[in-house]
């Protein structure tokens, strides 16, 4: 088993409530394998996007455990651990500094993991996802929201990440570019054979890219038969 | 009745990005036009332009008439007097545009003080009542709230009910069901479906929302008109090449694109011929030519698989 989420719970202090405890994730128990797409199918607000910060490891879980190959994994994740487990956000602009070129944030993922790294094999990387040298020295502000959530892509599989947690990765696509990413998805798992908690709120998205299914509903998290 | 005449802009007078480039809309009253492309298409600029939103250092070209008369030539004053009361203007974004220091209920009440001279406390206690329409729950406490308490689709149906407080006679909206949940898309389709007698000009990237709220489509791809027909129509037999492949690309349809293909660079147009033909599966040695806006019966299509269909290509395009 690639993944596995064991009683996951993330609890806030509600402010108005006197010390109640608002449950954004309640006992969550997620297995994912090798090779899985599993979705995460729920309203805004019901708590999938809190489980999948968890399970990429953003943020601290009030109690229960995570654990990828069977090894427990402690918070805040580090070395490999953090290497191999990847989230991509629902909004693009927010995974890049609106300040820098997008080259500035592109290079990052290669000196942080010491990978051989010249300019002609970022390029060649963000080829692949239809970008050019040209996108690189635009800033984040000067490019679509589909060419920036492909660049956020690109920069991700440079890691060449085990598990990737998708956060409503096209909700703010256009059908013909989420159709394109799904198909850029599915051809890095079949080459990798690398695991995606696909958390979206479209449910004939949802049908057509996960193995399973589980439904999250105001925390609490169900899979569905 | 709103008409967009020959509409283009550009970003800056020494800029090479063709925003948008001569669009022509008619939007008679009570009537809903979605304005449907990818992002980057030129859609939301279009929507800006119409009600002078754009930065200063934009160049446009082409005129705007409400009612016969240019909203572009209009002075400043009577611009203010248009905005919010005549046409409204409901921006794109999970809530980006509330002030985050303000109540929302100030803030969804502020066109009724302005336009139709409310008192505050009148305008805050019909902002209730306007919040009510869509459905929030709570409304009384959620109008004494701030906008960051508000969830993306909550924000999202505050800023349509402030575009609708002072009841104008155009709704512009821009994107209003981009990343929102099924429910809450079906809850704004509802709203925008009572929108009655007013006209509604919607940009939106989702085909099925399109669908569902509008009687008409134009489908832009970079920066130019390439369809328009009748909603039922073109979501039943699209003509053009583009609108076809995303109609395919819904995931109920099946998701079947070309993965290789996208939308040119925004600068070298001239001598590009048919913007899509790179990707199109249909493509002819005549597509190297920049195709005019044919007329096909009731519908407009700029592709030249329907050159012989029509044979009557817009004089003006």
């Amino acid at each position: 088993m690639r993944m596995r989420l064991e009683q996951l719970t993330k609890t806030y202090k509600s402010r108005n409530g006197g010390g109640a405890q608002f449950y954004a994730v309640r006992n969550a128990n997620v297995t994912l394998e090798a090779g899985e797409t599993v979705g995460l199918f729920g309203d805004s607000g019901s708590g999938k996007s809190t489980l999948g910060m968890m399970a990429a490891g953003l943020l601290k879980p009030t109690s229960g455990s995570i654990f990828y190959e069977d090894q427990l994994c402690a918070f805040p994740y580090r070395g490999t651990l953090r290497r191999n487990i990847q989230i991509l956000f629902q909004h693009p602009e927010v995974s890049f500094n609106p300040a820098l070129p997008l080259i500035k944030s592109m290079t990052e993922p290669y000196t942080l993991y010491n990978l051989p790294y010249s300019k002609q094999i970022l390029v060649e990387n963000v080829e692949r996802f239809g970008l050019h040298e040209e996108h690189l020295h635009r800033c984040p502000g000067e490019l679509s929201g589909g060419e920036l959530q492909r660049a956020a892509l690109a920069r991700l599989l440079v890691l060449r990440p085990a598990v990737l947690v998708l956060d409503e990765p096209t909700s703010m696509l256009d059908v013909i570019t989420q159709a394109q990413m799904i198909g850029m998805l599915r051809d890095y798992q079949k080459e990798t054979g690398a695991s995606y908690l696909f958390i979206t709120h479209n449910r004939s998205l949802c049908d057509r890219v996960c193995d399973r299914v589980y439904d999250v509903e105001q925390g609490n998290i169900t899979l569905e038969e | 009745m709103l008409e967009i005449n020959h509409v283009s802009v550009k970003f800056s007078a020494d800029s090479d990005v063709q925003a948008v480039e001569d669009v022509s809309l008619v939007l008679p009253e009570g009537s809903k036009l979605a304005l449907v492309g990818e992002t980057g298409s030129g859609k939301s600029v279009l929507l800006l332009a119409i009600l002078r939103l754009l930065p200063e250092t934009a160049q446009t070209r082409g005129d705007v008439l409400l009612d016969g008369k240019s909203i572009w030539q209009m002075k400043r004053k009577e611009l203010d007097k248009i905005r919010g009361a005549v046409i409204s203007y409901v921006p794109q974004g999970g809530g980006e545009a509330l002030n985050p220091l303000m109540r929302v209920g100030f803030q969804v009440g502020e066109p009724l003080m302005e336009h139709k001279g409310l008192s505050r406390k009148e305008a805050e206690a019909k902002s209730v009542s306007l919040l009510k329409k869509f459905h929030l729950g709570d409304e009384e406490a959620l109008a004494r709230a701030y906008p960051h308490t508000f969830s993306g689709g909550m924000r999202q149906r505050a800023m349509v009910a402030m575009g609708i407080a002072a009841d104008p006679q155009i709704v512009l909206a821009d994107e209003p069901s981009k990343g929102l949940d099924e429910k809450r898309v079906a809850l704004v389709a509802e709203t925008f479906q009572q929108l009655g007698e007013k006209s509604l000009l919607c940009v939106t990237h989702d085909l099925l929302f399109a669908g569902k709220i509008s009687d008409h489509i134009c489908v832009l791809y970079a920066a130019q008109q390439v369809e328009y027909g009748p909603t039922e129509k073109l979501m039943s037999a699209p003509l053009h090449p583009y609108t076809r492949d995303m109609l395919l690309a819904i995931p109920e349809n099946g998701m079947e694109v070309d993965k290789a293909g996208f939308a040119p660079a925004h600068t070298g147009y001239e001598n590009f011929g048919c913007r899509y033909r790179h990707r199109c599966k249909d493509c002819m040695e005549v597509c190297k030519k920049m195709p005019p806006l044919f007329t096909v019966g009731d519908e407009k299509v700029r592709c030249w698989l329907y050159a012989d269909a029509s044979g009557t290509a817009d004089k003006d395009l």
